[in-house]
């Protein structure tokens, strides 16, 4: 405030009384400000001096040197090269890896089901969408924790070992003989073209392979493959070219009025480069199968090739999908019906189709109410992944909050690293989320 | 409009504001007002849309802040002193354009809260006067339904008796017809009308020119932040000086 | 020609024209609307069917009474079923699930407790009517029979019945003064379920109500000696509080600086580690140097305003308690008489908490040791590691929540303020908490509470875990609130102003009514939220219905292998309560945007 109009409100002049604390706007703000900072002080103060003296008394410090000591314990999932004679501090990563994946593909699959289910509910069909509400409020109203345990349970009991997959000689006689009546079938099979096997070990599941590989190489300890970086080149490459159709196609109407056939031109670019990049490295399935002798008798005890899947994964993949998928179904539906029937009756008036209608007007808006609260689910998803601990799924907590923490018994250093990182992921998506709400807000007086 | 002449005006001095400025950031919506209200003076306040006439009426009772000069309302001056708020507060009454009324409570309990949190008046005294005001802006019927249930018109006039019932020295409208079906301004107009009569001092941001000729014995032109031009009704609609004023006249008188 | 037209007679309103009706046209409509529709139809027909085929066999050879898995599939197979459900296991255990291993004896507190819960809730769910009365009645009906089918003795139904009969009567006569029993039902809750001396909870009663009532004499008493008299009072409270604010402070910083000069703060970091490793760790190391240093010179500050408040007024004069009377003490003392003498606002619930506080130092722990030795009243004691199942997940997710209100509704305010500190404050302590898991926050209760509080504090899990619990669900109250808030006019806050409430006036009278009851649906739902969470406490070794009590029940060589049936019973107990909260919720939504509106 300036001297000019402190002096000219006419308070100053009466000179500072002690009771102006309290009572005069100035300075009642600062007053109550400096007595929350003062209790704020203490109570951060209290709670440190406790932990420097509990950790005095049990002579701990505070240190973190434990995250370069080696671990010793094995981790069955891992996205980056480990064993157990790595040290903490990248078993914490393998962790915090387990923990974006499951978030990562639980957002996309949460994300497909939601919209599907969001979509169906709103649908005239009575039985299709009594069945989407039955299964909203289903998930909605139970606790995800037991979707996950039911999911891990009955996949871990129910399914058929590894070795009821196998052909036995007796199958392979039976299905020399002519008669058909006599064949005898291994008691499981494979599923979707034998690319998925369900057993009691886990989820096999075909391992994506090329012929012939383009190499790859390393900077500075982050390994390069060539392969993925020609397919994510072409991915991205036909999106932008297709974009730039869609904005020529945009010019083009712009200026004659008349909308170029875009259709078959999108599908073109954005899938026929990648079809020829795949082509081009003869990529090909490996299907999850026993070895074999020449005679078609399998051997071994277990699968060859695919990739197996841990059953904690899959749990709780399945799990956080399904249960978020309700939340987003409903979030979807009511952005959808948010938007009021005015806006549909305006747009019809005008004489737009009901499908220009739900692309020039419906969605744009119906995004504008869904997007945040969506993203809040996203963030909710990636939270909840630390449920993991119902199933042993060796995440973030099951690696730095879980083993490491029992091995070295650094309670403190620990948790505090733990939180700190789930923090940082939850602000990072909340920045994305404030950014995108900045972006697309209306402009209102 | 001979009888609005004849209503009682007192030498004692209402409010005065002197030199007053205000700013929202860096723009200055209120450049250098000087006004002196004499109690039983009934002001109306006119002008185009962002001029911030209400605005200044709304620094009467400190709802917005000024920066600098000075506002003295009934002998208390306004400063950041929250103790001559109140009292300035409890003085003041004031009318919304969007009424305002308390959603929650019924019109009896949206009449008698101030009186009782503030004034400290018992229930039963209060509920009277309330019913007594009530009584005077012709709904007494009402006193016990909630504002949704009520029409535009009825709720401005609750607000009115609302502001009654503190028994202020002094009444703001804010545009308190704006909001209003053309049916029902007449009804608002009416009880503002009465309780000039009663020689209420009143300060009114207004568009109803018929209503200045009626009752307020000064008429204020604001444009961009000041005081354009202030008069007597007569002289302000017949004869205005200002070309601003000429021209807002006729936009608004012109059809 | 002539178009001029006047309606000598009005029009009678006609019935419509009838329209095609009945079975085949609901189904054209609804199924087969087109192409669409009709495979998306045969496909949900295919999966009803699918579930059914499924699903139907399994129940049909339902076992109710057997004593073991194993007892259970002989019996499906002399049904002829290959495979049945085995709801034994439900009927053996159904208590555990319910009950975790409260005295079988007592079930009757935990359910006249839940009987009670409705009758508390009441006020605050304004059912000020006659329904709320039958709901209440209906609650405590059902509290009753549940009692006698748990096998009560006759002289706890006897009081069991009385207490809600009474409850009951006065939700029906007397529906205003129901809040009383709202006020009171905590500590009698606490009383019921854990047991103990009554003269505890009746003395934190009296406590309350004797500060109430010194916080209520103050707003009666208008004469001015009566406010010097409380002025008085308050400055005398406020140079105690004060003075032990610093001498403590005083205490802690000392301490804390001395930690801080000696201890190794910032080792760790990369030191084993390859090049990269070390030189994150360095750059770490500084950054936790430099929070650390800032830390230092803020607490160095508050140090020294300590130490300057903290001028000993003894030194002057001589006279009992003169230690603790310090320069910020006389200054606190000179400050809120002045204050309290002008003006009333604070000063009456100040004094109603500084009478609560020297009852409770003063009185308190006398007053229960003596009436428990002259009249031993009690229920018999509960441990804490005895709850478990839904009663667990009910009085954790109730008591958070209803401890949560009151924080919630604070930071929302804070947030919402124009002071840069306690708006940082808040929206700090909102987002950290909304930005970690639940379970570590869990684990914090179990693993790090003992690091934060003074050496040697040791207390209940379960409290722990509530304490916890409230925390998390005080932000997300808070947002919901700050929703709430968000959605009212600004023309409420003017109004309130322009007829001269104050600050807190203001918010009691005119906004939070108003923005509770917007929030009510949010606040509904987040304790849906909870409820559901309340099953990850099992993770810190509560008896959680889902995970806790299920381990237990499987564990049990007789049962061991089920699966399907226990988390079907769970998951639909969960499913009704939840399910109940949300239609209520959505009710009441319904009904408050209709309602005066």
């Amino acid at each position: 405030m300036t001297l000019a109009t402190g002096s000219s409100t006419g308070a100053a002049k009466e000179g500072f009384r002690l009771s102006m604390l309290v009572y005069d706007t100035r300075f009642r703000a600062i007053t109550i400000q400096v007595v929350v900072l003062i209790l704020f002080l203490l109570l951060v103060g209290w709670l440190v001096d406790n932990t420097i003296q509990n950790l005095a008394a049990k002579d701990k410090d505070i240190n973190f040197g434990f995250l370069w000591v080696r671990a010793g314990y094995d981790i069955e999932q891992r996205l980056i090269p480990y064993t157990n004679d790595s040290t903490h501090g990248r078993a914490v990563i393998v962790g915090l890896l387990n923990t974006l994946v499951v978030a990562f593909f639980g957002c996309i699959f949460a994300t497909i089901i939601g919209v599907l289910a969001g979509v169906l509910r709103l649908s005239k069909n009575w039985l299709v969408s009594g069945l989407m509400t039955i299964y909203v409020e289903g998930f909605r109203n139970v606790p995800l924790l037991l979707w996950i345990i039911v999911i891990f349970v009955v996949t871990s009991e129910t399914q058929p070992a590894p070795n009821e997959f196998k052909v036995t000689q007796a199958m392979v006689d039976s299905y020399a003989t002519e008669d058909p009546a006599d064949d005898i079938y291994p008691a499981a099979s494979k599923l979707l073209f034998g690319t998925i096997a369900l057993t009691n070990r886990g989820t096999y599941i075909a391992t994506p392979m090329v012929e012939r590989p383009l190499g790859g190489s390393e900077i500075g300890g982050v390994p390069i493959n060539y392969t993925v970086l020609a397919v994510l080149l072409a991915v991205i490459g036909s999106v932008l070219a297709n974009r730039a159709l869609l904005r020529r196609a945009k010019a083009v109407q712009e200026d004659t009025g008349r909308r170029p056939t875009t259709w078959w031109k999108s599908l073109l670019i954005l899938f026929g480069p990648i079809i020829v990049v795949l082509l081009a490295v003869g990529f090909h399935l490996q299907l999850p199968a026993f070895a074999t002798d020449e005679n078609g008798v399998s051997k071994g005890f277990n699968f060859q090739g695919g990739i197996l899947l841990q059953h904690s994964f899959t749990a709780l993949l399945v799990a956080l999908s399904l249960y978020t998928g309700a939340f987003i179904a409903e979030i979807v539906r009511a952005g959808i019906l948010a938007i009021s029937r005015g806006q549909t009756e305006a747009s019809f008036a005008l004489g737009l189709r009901p499908g220009r209608t739900m692309n020039l007007i419906i969605l744009p808006q119906a995004l504008r109410v869904i997007i945040p609260p969506l993203i809040s689910q996203y963030l909710n998803l990636t939270k909840n992944t630390s449920l993991g601990i119902a199933v042993s799924y060796l995440d973030l907590r099951g690696t730095l909050g879980g083993i490491t923490l029992n091995q070295t018994g650094r309670e403190l250093e620990c948790m505090l690293l733990m939180m700190l990182t789930y923090l940082i992921i939850s602000l990072l998506i909340s920045a994305l989320m404030n950014f995108y709400n900045s972006s697309v807000k209306l402009k209102e007086r | 409009m001979a009888e609005a002449q004849k209503m009682q005006v007192s030498d004692e001095i209402a409010i005065e504001i002197s030199s007053m400025n205000k700013w929202y950031g860096t723009f200055h919506v209120l450049r250098d007002i000087n006004m002196t209200v004499q109690r039983g003076e009934r002001i109306v306040i006119c002008g185009p849309s962002g001029s911030g006439k209400s605005t200044l009426i709304r620094c009467i009772n400190r709802l917005e802040e000024h920066q600098s000069g000075h506002i003295i309302v009934d002998g208390t001056e306004l400063t950041s002193d929250l103790k001559n708020i109140d009292k300035v507060r409890s003085e003041v009454g004031m009318v919304f354009q969007h009424f305002n009324l308390f959603p929650h409570l019924t019109i009896l309990e949206n009449c008698t809260l101030a009186p009782i949190w503030v004034r400290k008046i018992p229930k039963r005294e209060a509920e009277e006067t309330a019913m007594h005001f009530l009584q005077k802006v012709k709904i007494p019927e009402q006193a016990n339904k909630y504002p949704g249930q009520l029409s535009g018109g009825q709720q401005q006039r609750v607000a009115i008796a609302r502001s009654l019932c503190m028994k202020p020295r002094i009444m703001l409208f804010d545009e308190p017809t704006s909001a209003l079906d053309p049916e029902m301004i007449k009804e608002v107009l009416d009880t503002m009308i009465e309780l000039a009569e009663e020689g209420m001092t009143m300060l009114c941001v207004t568009h109803e020119m018929g209503f200045a000729q009626a009752v307020a014995n000064r008429v204020i032109f604001m444009d961009q932040g000041q005081i354009v031009e202030q008069n007597e009704p007569k002289e302000f609609f017949n004869n205005p000086q200002s070309d601003r004023t000429k021209l807002f006249l006729s936009q608004i008188l012109g059809h | 020609m002539d178009n001029r037209f006047i309606r000598t007679d009005m029009l009678p309103p006609l019935p419509p024209p009838t329209r095609e009706s009945g079975a085949v046209k609901w189904l054209r409509e609804n199924l087969f609307s087109g192409p669409m529709n009709t495979v998306l139809t045969v496909l949900g027909v295919a999966a009803v069917a699918w579930a059914i085929w499924t699903v139907a066999p399994w129940l049909a050879h339902s076992v109710w009474s057997a004593k073991s898995l194993g007892e259970c599939r002989q019996m499906v197979a002399e049904m002829g079923g290959s495979d049945g459900a085995c709801w034994a296991v439900i009927r053996e255990r159904w208590h555990q699930f319910i009950f975790g291993f409260y005295p079988p004896d007592l079930y009757w507190r935990p359910i006249l407790a839940f009987g009670l819960l409705f009758g508390a809730l009441a006020p605050v769910l304004y059912w000020n009517d006659r329904k709320g009365a039958i709901l209440t009645g209906a609650a405590g009906a059902l509290a009753v029979l549940f009692m006698a089918a748990v096998g009560t003795g006759a002289l706890p139904m006897l009081f069991a019945t009385l207490v809600l009969a009474g409850v009951f009567a006065l939700s029906w006569l007397r529906p205003k003064q129901l809040l009383w029993v709202t006020l009171a039902y905590p500590f009698a809750v606490i009383w019921i379920l854990w047991g103990g001396q009554i003269w505890t909870p009746l003395s934190a009663i009296v406590a309350v109500a004797l500060g109430i009532a010194v916080g209520l004499l103050y707003g009666r008493l208008r004469t001015p000696a009566a406010n010097t008299v409380y002025a008085i009072f308050a400055a005398l409270g406020a140079a105690i509080v004060v003075g032990a604010v610093i001498h403590y402070g005083d205490a802690v910083t000392a301490d804390f600086l001395g930690k801080m000069s000696g201890a190794d703060f910032y080792p760790g970091f990369g030191q084993n580690g390859g090049v990269i490793a070390k030189s994150l760790g360095a750059v770490v190391s500084a950054v936790i140097w430099a929070i650390s240093m800032l830390v230092w010179a803020i607490v160095a500050v508050l140090r020294w305003v300590n130490y300057a408040l903290n001028l000993n007024l003894s030194q002057l004069f001589s006279f009992p308690y003169a230690s603790a009377l310090s320069l910020g003490a006389v200054l606190a003392a000179i400050g809120t008489f002045s204050a309290a003498r002008s003006r009333a606002a604070g000063i009456g619930i100040f004094g109603g908490l500084v009478a609560i506080g020297a009852y409770w130092v003063l009185a308190h722990p006398s007053v229960t040791a003596t009436l428990g030795r002259a009249l031993p009243v009690g229920l018999q004691p509960v441990t804490s590691d005895q709850f478990g199942g839904f009663l667990l997940a009910i009085v954790i997710g109730v008591t958070a929540i209803a401890c949560s209100l009151p924080m919630g509704i604070l930071l929302a305010l804070g947030r919402r303020s124009d002071m840069f500190l306690v708006k940082t404050l808040s929206v700090g302590f909102i987002e950290f908490i909304r930005g970690v898991p639940l379970i570590t926050l869990l684990f914090t209760a179990s693993l790090l509470l003992a690091y934060f509080l003074p050496p040697g504090t040791n207390f209940d899990l379960i409290l722990r875990v509530i304490i916890l619990a409230t925390l998390f669900s005080a932000a997300y109250i808070a947002e919901v609130i700050r929703g709430g808030l968000a959605a009212l006019p600004r023309g409420q806050y003017e109004a309130a102003d322009a007829l001269g409430l104050d600050y807190w006036q203001a918010q009691r009278l005119i906004i939070m009514p108003q923005a509770l009851k917007i929030s009510i649906p949010g606040i509904v739902s987040s304790f849906i939220g909870l409820f559901k969470d309340t099953t990850l406490v099992s993770f810190v070794g509560l008896l959680d219905p889902l995970r806790g009590v299920t381990a237990i029940v499987r564990a049990d060589i007789n049962w061991k292998g089920i699966y399907w049936e226990p988390y079907i019973f769970v998951g639909v107990i969960f499913f009704l309560i939840c399910f109940g909260m949300s239609r209520y919720s959505m009710y009441l939504e319904r009904k408050l945007k209709t309602d005066h509106r």
